[in-house]
């Protein structure tokens, strides 16, 4: 079932980056909390770099579908990183109150709040974005700190494209080509061997080894790794 | 532009002058400059440092220093011309080939005026493979190829000089007249350009360490791009337009996609080894090659080489395992070796005297768990037979050597000496006129020998010539050939033969002449001076009977091989039945180039035995009772059971000279063994044959023996084979007392008998016979015959009537009856008790010493297993019955041998009993967890009684005659301390329990090694 779903979101980013509407799983990730675990010691700068790649590119989409500008999002992230780290060390993970995902969420949401009273409506002449006004009358609503439903898609989203990106950088590039034409794109086999002038075992060696990986790097990604799971 | 530091003013550099910045990277700024002539450069100028940035600036500054020499060398490589330092701002700058100007893809043009130069200024854009790529979508295959090669060129150089780039990205690689150029350290970034992590990130190679093959993971990446114009963060997949190529040029794509695919592989290892690697395929694709192809074709190449490496790899392990297996073996062997060899040195030395080296190899892979029952059975018969030990006592030829009864021995050799020994030593030495036959008269040492043309026998001590006979001509004067020359025992007769004759004298008148026509190769006479034998070269032997001479018998081997070269008499030991009291028979036995032992029986010419050996025999002897031949010659001396023929054992000798004379010292214990010899000093060498390991083979029989008997006194010991001969020996020496021809019976198994009181009188009953033997006078004292039986039992009761306990067994009704019988001097037997047709069995009957009670099988159809049924001797009547789970033929019931202890016998021996008389008080054996196939008792109640058993692993072990299968008959004497085991070669295996038991202990040890186990109670 998740492989399934794995695959779809898979397709879906690789081929076509626009987003589409698409129901929130009810599963909550749980965030890797070996990298929260490691993030407490600000001083390791590996799992910043984790951290940073895993949900900077998450955190500035959101920003923008807030109604940031390109660099006002970019400022923001920045603020928010900043913040995860100054707060993570007094962060108690209780997944049974909150998981990870909602409490990122909260964050982003205090930030973009913070960002839009400190700026203020129309401030230094700037026009806000159309969709800002049901924003901010969100923002003054408490529920507005549960995760919205594309905030709960966007995560999920990352999650895959950060699955496979770590593929990429594992697998038999040669292997990894094959299984995207393959499986991702949805060629056949002998379609995929003609065209890369393969046998078509080698087609077939391909879905299976790169399937594995994927498999591998997504329950990775998505353990609790020593956290309960959330 | 609004992501750059704003840089307020142009700064000032020396020599150039500064139109506006055209790029920016994170340590600087690059702007477009004239120098004063008017060319056009890109200069950067780095960022002033930020706190703790000078160390980092002047790191940078040595890049470029180090880089500039470099980038003159390659056409591929940016010119740059050395940095230097701006003054007090910690900043430097150095000038750098200007990009061609994207929009007219040529160099800018060289301007006069500042006018037109700044005109110029305002429109340039720099020219990098990313404004191509904005500029077209993708590349061709061909295209990128002509685009890579120069770059993998550049690279390559880079890297030769060991410079890495670290940022190859399309932002990096501009065109300088129209030629694509490795731009230096990322320094280089086109105006507008995004420098986020995200951009730079897909040109990183995963791995941590960015060295070499970083460089070439970025070109593959940068490759990537421009044949797919496809973003670098996706590569490496393909964009869904390749579909719509045709076969050409999917080819060609997808030969470039393997040299991309290769050099984009996250692991370093797998990428091109190098920037010329890389290079060169891409040299192959230009020149239309196949990369695919070469690659298969290489990895075929590889393949093969390693399949020839795993194979030899392979090999060699094996070679090598074979060698540590064969090594660990060794020091295995060597290490059982070590340790038999230690037992050898304390306990075995005399046995292992007399064996070869190569027994005692054969011994150590014995040791190591290969069982060779040859060396096995010797290993035991060293234990259970004769020791034998050689040592050399006279150096001296020893053509001669005969016994005093005294024990001394008289040596004579060819070099004019006769010795004389006592036991060991030399005593005394004479003179000597030749070679010749020496003898004892009484006390008084002769010498047979030539003198001149004489044969004359002195006096070898006084050297007073007693006789001389004149030798023929024929005779005398083959000096060449020296006669074979024999004498009588008692000196009567002398005997020479030479190359036609052989004549006799009689001693006491010297005219007395006997001129036999027979060419003679050895002479012998018997010990009693009747008969004289002459072997032959044609391999007959004749024998004359003395006095008179004619009519000799002629022995004909059946196979005539060779010349008879030496000769044996010995006295019969074996009394026919059918000619008791005749004269005693002689056996002669002859050995010659033939190799064949043979012993014939001279009443009938006939073969009595018959060995064959492996090389020429060249001297025989026989132990003074008769039991062992003992032969020499080419092979190892070796004794004979010189009744069967049976090898006894190898004697070793310490020099390989043949011997030709042999005498055993008339107690026997040892022979003196000598003879000429080629080349070098012959000796004499003294063989000791004892039997003193507590085991003892009675030998003499020929057939399987089956029953023995020990007289009352414990001194004499019978033994009977199922070749009807039952023989006599004494317990103590061992020595063979006389062998009788029993009358036929059906099975000797079932015979009965035993000793008078005396132990000179034997009573046999067998078939119908019941016989008497003289046991020292060899004649029969008494005879009787008795009605149809089958098993039998003799005993002596207290009051001294011998009585005979008889069977018979009615095999079609399955019933049996037996009989008492008393036997009385010269009457004719008859039953005193008779049990009629019962259910008894009487195939196994018990009469024990002093014939109290006896014992019969009982069985009925009710029960089917047997039981033992005690009778009262005298009254006959049934004391008691014993039930067993004994069924048909199973263990015997056994009687101790004094009568004291009854064995009722279990199908399995742990639960046997022992059953006490008269009082019938039961105990258990102690033999639990040992099968026994044999038990034997003596006095076996108390604890100080003695069993004997065996595990039927005995069976499996060649011990001498296979002790196992006949344990059943084995017999105690009355004393306890001796035991004797008929066995199925003919010898009986006389074991004494106290040497034995002194020996055991170190024998078992021995034996253990060997996984079997030999047990005495």
């Amino acid at each position: 079932m998740c492989q399934i779903s794995l695959q779809h979101t898979m397709e879906r980013l690789m081929n076509d980056d626009t987003q589409t509407d698409r129901e929130p799983t009810d599963e909550l990730l749980p965030t890797r909390a070996s990298l929260l675990a490691r993030l407490r010691d600000v001083q390791d700068d590996a799992s910043w770099h984790e951290f940073f790649e895993l949900y900077h590119r998450l955190i500035l989409r959101t920003l923008v579908r807030k109604g940031l500008s390109a660099a006002d999002a970019e400022d923001v992230a920045q603020e928010i990183f900043v913040g995860v780290a100054r707060r993570l060390p007094t962060f108690e993970y209780r997944p049974a109150q909150c998981s990870f995902k909602t409490w990122l969420f909260r964050i982003l949401q205090y930030r973009v709040a913070e960002f839009y009273r400190r700026r203020g409506r129309g401030a230094r002449g700037q026009e806000l974005p159309g969709d800002a006004e049901p924003i901010l009358a969100t923002l003054a609503d408490p529920d507005s700190l549960e995760p919205d439903a594309p905030w709960e898609r966007e995560f999920e989203d990352n999650l895959v494209r950060a699955t496979l990106e770590r593929v990429r950088r594992q697998a038999n590039p040669r292997y990894f080509q094959l299984y995207c034409y393959c499986a991702v794109e949805g060629h056949s086999v002998a379609e995929t061997a003609r065209i890369f002038q393969t046998p078509a075992n080698d087609v077939s060696v391909a879905l299976q080894r790169v399937g594995k990986l994927i498999a591998k790097e997504s329950a990775r990604l998505r353990s609790a790794d020593g956290w309960p799971g959330g | 532009m609004a992501e750059f530091p704003q840089p307020t003013l142009p700064p000032g550099i020396p020599g150039y002058h500064l139109y506006r910045p055209i790029g920016a990277g994170a340590y600087g700024e690059v702007w477009l400059a004239t120098d004063d002539v008017g060319r056009w450069w890109a200069v950067k100028i780095t960022f002033p440092p930020r706190g703790g940035g000078e160390q980092s600036a002047s790191r940078e500054f040595r890049a470029i220093e180090r880089y500039a020499p470099i980038g003159d060398q390659h056409a591929n490589l940016v010119r740059i011309i050395a940095p230097a330092w701006l003054p007090h701002t910690g900043q430097f700058y150095y000038s750098m080939e200007l990009a061609d100007d994207a929009t007219t893809k040529a160099p800018l043009p060289r301007c006069s005026t500042p006018e037109e130069r700044a005109a110029v200024a305002a429109y340039y854009h720099p020219r990098t493979l990313r404004s191509e790529l904005q500029r077209r979508s993708r590349f061709s295959p061909a295209e990128c190829v002509e685009c890579g090669l120069p770059l993998a060129m550049a690279l390559g150089q880079l890297h030769s000089r060991g410079v890495i780039h670290r940022d190859i990205k399309p932002e990096n690689i501009i065109y300088v007249a129209g030629q694509p150029k490795l731009a230096d350290l990322g320094l280089v970034a086109e105006a507008g350009g995004q420098h986020s992590i995200a951009g730079t990130t897909a040109y990183l190679a995963p791995e941590p360490k960015r060295r070499e093959p970083a460089d070439i993971f970025a070109l593959g990446v940068v490759l990537y791009e421009l044949a797919t114009g496809q973003p670098a963060e996706r590569c490496p997949q393909v964009p869904a337009g390749i579909a719509q190529l045709g076969n050409m040029e999917l080819s060609e794509w997808n030969e470039l996609n393997a040299v991309i695919l290769k050099a984009c592989h996250p692991n370093p290892g797998l990428r091109h080894a190098g920037a010329d690697e890389l290079r060169e395929e891409l040299e192959l694709l230009r020149n239309q090659g196949s990369v695919r192809q070469r690659r298969a074709q290489e990895s075929f190449r590889r393949q093969l080489l390693d399949q020839r490496k795993n194979l030899l790899l392979a090999a060699s392990a094996i070679i090598l395992l074979v060698l540590a297996w064969s090594q660990w073996r060794q020091a295995r062997l060597n290490e059982r070796y070590a340790k038999l060899r230690e037992i050898e040195l304390e306990q075995f030395k005399p046995h292992y005297s007399t064996w070869s080296t190569n027994d005692l190899a054969r011994l150590e892979v014995l040791g190591g768990g290969i069982a060779d029952r040859a060396v096995l059975g010797r290993f035991v018969a060293a234990l259970a037979d004769w020791d034998a030990e050689t040592r050399p006592v006279l150096t001296n030829e020893g053509v001669s050597i005969a016994f005093h009864p005294d024990g001394r021995a008289l040596v004579g050799g060819i070099t004019n000496r006769v010795c004389l020994l006592a036991t060991n030593k030399p005593v005394s030495e004479f003179a000597a006129s030749g070679p010749g036959v020496v003898a004892w008269d009484g006390d008084q040492p002769l010498q047979l020998t030539v003198l001149g043309n004489d044969l004359v026998l002195r006096e070898a001590d006084t050297t007073r010539i007693r006789r001389r006979f004149a030798l023929p001509e024929s005779l005398a004067t083959n000096w060449y050939q020296s006669p074979v020359l024999a004498m009588a025992a008692d000196q009567s007769w002398v005997a020479a033969a030479g190359a036609k004759h052989l004549l006799v004298w009689r001693v006491g008148d010297n005219q007395s002449l006997r001129e036999l026509p027979t060419q003679a190769t050895c002479l012998a006479f018997n010990e009693d001076n009747s008969r004289l034998a002459a072997g032959m070269a044609d391999g007959v032997t004749r024998v004359y009977s003395i006095p008179d001479f004619n009519a000799p018998s002629n022995l004909v081997p059946a196979t005539r091989a060779g010349a008879v070269e030496c000769l044996a008499f010995c006295r019969d030991r074996l009394v026919r039945f059918d000619k008791i009291g005749a004269q005693p028979n002689w056996l002669l036995a002859t050995g010659g180039r033939g190799a064949e032992l043979i012993v014939w029986d001279l009443a009938s010419c006939l073969q009595r035995m018959r060995a064959q050996g492996s090389w020429v025999i060249t001297g025989l002897v026989f132990s003074p009772d008769g039991q062992l031949v003992i032969s020499f010659g080419g092979d190892e001396p070796t004794v004979w059971d010189a009744a069967t023929g049976a090898q006894v054992l190898h004697l070793r000798k310490n020099d390989p000279g043949k011997h030709t004379s042999l005498a055993f010292a008339p107690k026997g214990g040892y022979l003196l063994a000598g003879g000429p010899r080629a080349n070098r000093p012959a000796v004499v060498n003294r063989f000791d044959l004892t039997q003193e390991r507590g085991i003892r083979s009675l030998r003499g029989l020929v057939g399987k023996a089956r029953l023995v008997w020990f007289s009352p006194d414990s001194l004499r010991v019978a033994a009977l084979t199922d070749h009807c001969q039952l023989g006599f020996w004494d317990v103590r020496t061992g020595r063979l007392l006389q062998v009788f021809e029993t009358p036929p019976g059906p099975f000797a198994d079932t015979a009965g008998g035993c000793f008078d009181a005396s132990g000179e009188h034997f009573n046999l009953a067998i078939g119908t016979n019941v016989v008497q033997f003289g046991v020292d006078t060899g004649g029969i004292n008494r005879r009787w015959r008795v009605e149809k039986g089958e098993a039998n039992q003799m005993a002596y009761d207290a009051a001294g009537r011998l009585l005979l306990l008889r069977g018979e067994e009615d095999i079609d009704h399955g019933m049996g009856t037996w009989r008492l019988y008393e036997l009385k001097d010269d009457v004719q037997p008859k039953w005193t008790h008779e049990a009629g047709w019962t259910n008894q069995l009487p195939v196994a009957l018990a009469l024990p010493y002093g014939a109290k009670y006896f014992l019969v099988w009982d069985w009925s159809e009710d029960n089917p297993n047997r039981s033992v049924a005690v009778y009262d001797t005298a009254t006959a009547k049934l004391l008691t019955n014993f039930p067993s789970d004994v069924r048909g033929w199973g263990l015997p019931v056994k009687v101790s041998s004094d009568g004291a202890t009854i064995f009722i016998p279990s199908s399995h021996l742990g639960e046997s009993r022992l059953v006490h008389f008269p009082d019938f008080a039961e105990r258990r054996t102690p033999m639990d967890g040992l099968q026994a196939i044999g038990v034997e008792m003596h006095q076996s109640v108390h604890p100080g009684g003695i069993y004997l058993g065996a595990s039927p692993a005995e069976r499996d072990i060649p011990i001498p005659g296979n002790w196992g299968a006949v344990l059943t008959s084995a017999a105690f004497s009355l004393d306890g301390t001796n035991v004797a085991m008929p066995t199925l070669s003919g010898a009986v295996e006389l074991i004494n329990l106290p040497s034995l038991r002194t020996n055991l202990s170190n024998f078992n040890e021995v034996r253990r090694s060997l996984r079997t186990e030999f047990r005495v109670w």
